[in-house]
């Protein structure tokens, strides 16, 4: 409540004298423990290694009966990555020593995958594991592409035409050809001419 | 009057004038207006096509990436990660698919594109990244191995 003026003090120097003193910042002496959450993990290693060797079972048991479906690879060819199945064409751009009717075999696969499991290489899958073959179908020229460059009003033009070779692969076969986990003693070795 | 000889030191000069033409308008046939028919007006849009095509044959490939990144990014965002945390864990694991093939398998393979999405929000959450958000998925087991 405001003081009654004498008619001298201004409302400014009544209403400061209602503030209460500034007291000093409490410095508080003791912390009190504050309620703390943490979060328990469980660590089972048991628990991964049987999910881990229940997952591998069950992808083995389709590699054995052949009942994993049709399967995809992502193969690395010429610099070049292509996801392919089976019956399918790839086209290879530029030279590529195959002539038509060379069967041969893709082995930097990146990954192998159907419905219900994929393998993915880290970067590339075992040569043994994959067998992804193809037969060259076709060996023909692109389309003829133009390279026209002018300045125009400069009396400056060029005109280049390229076609460049492309070859038709037909992929015949992609197929695991042992189970996860089961790889020969010696890899690299099958078929290979030395 | 029967000619059995030709004219001594006569020379046949130019005459190709129609096929010329004829190898501009060809390729100004899907062309609109006088600038399909009329040699001196389409040959201006024909050298102007052509350029653009050899411009956009460049500028395709960074197109396609660009698309694939897009596509790559909204799989990604569908399945709760994103497409740069995704080629981190890749780049860690040492798995090297390119856009191309992440693309492919996120339209065409989505259980593949799932595990990776999947392994990239468990190695997150084992390196103490994107914790905030949801829990990683259960049943994804690295052992500390990848």
């Amino acid at each position: 409540m405001l003081r009654e003026t004498r008619g001298k003090l201004s409302l400014a120097s009544q209403v400061r004298g209602l503030r209460t003193r500034a007291t000093p910042a409490v410095l508080r002496t003791s912390v009190q423990p504050s309620v703390v959450e943490q979060e328990v993990v469980e660590h089972t290693p048991e628990a991964e290694e049987e999910l881990t060797k229940y997952a591998i079972q069950r992808v083995n048991d389709q590699i054995g009966e052949n009942k994993h479906g049709r399967l995809f690879a992502v193969i690395y060819l010429q610099g070049k990555q292509h996801l392919v199945t089976a019956e399918d064409l790839v086209v290879v751009q530029g030279p590529f020593a195959p002539t038509i009717g060379d069967t041969f075999r893709l082995e930097k696969i990146l990954a192998v995958g159907g419905r219900d499991f994929t393998l993915l290489g880290r970067p590339l899958l075992h040569k043994d594991l994959v067998n992804v073959e193809a037969t060259v179908v076709e060996k023909s020229l692109s389309h003829c592409r133009i390279f026209f460059y002018n300045r125009r009003r400069k009396n400056s033009r060029k005109t280049k035409f390229e076609r460049e070779t492309h070859t038709l692969l037909r992929i015949h076969r992609v197929e695991l050809l042992h189970k996860v986990n089961e790889a020969p003693d010696i890899e690299g070795v099958d078929g290979r001419i030395f | 009057m029967v000619i059995t000889s030709p004219t001594l030191f006569a020379r046949a000069r130019g005459g190709d004038r129609y096929w010329k033409r004829r190898r501009i308008l060809a390729l100004s046939s899907h062309f609109f207006g006088r600038k399909q028919n009329c040699y001196s007006i389409a040959i201006k849009y024909v050298h102007r096509a052509l350029r653009y095509g050899v411009r956009a044959r460049k500028l395709k490939k960074a197109d396609d990436r660009e698309l694939w990144d897009t596509r790559i990014n909204a799989g990604c965002f569908e399945l709760g990660t994103k497409y740069s945390d995704m080629k981190a864990v890749m780049n860690d694991t040492g798995i090297a698919l390119d856009r191309k093939i992440l693309q492919n398998m996120a339209v065409w393979e989505p259980r593949s594109f799932r595990a990776l999405a999947s392994l990239t929000k468990v190695k997150q959450a084992e390196m103490g990244l994107n914790t905030l958000g949801s829990p990683p998925p259960s049943g994804v087991v690295t052992r500390g191995m990848l």
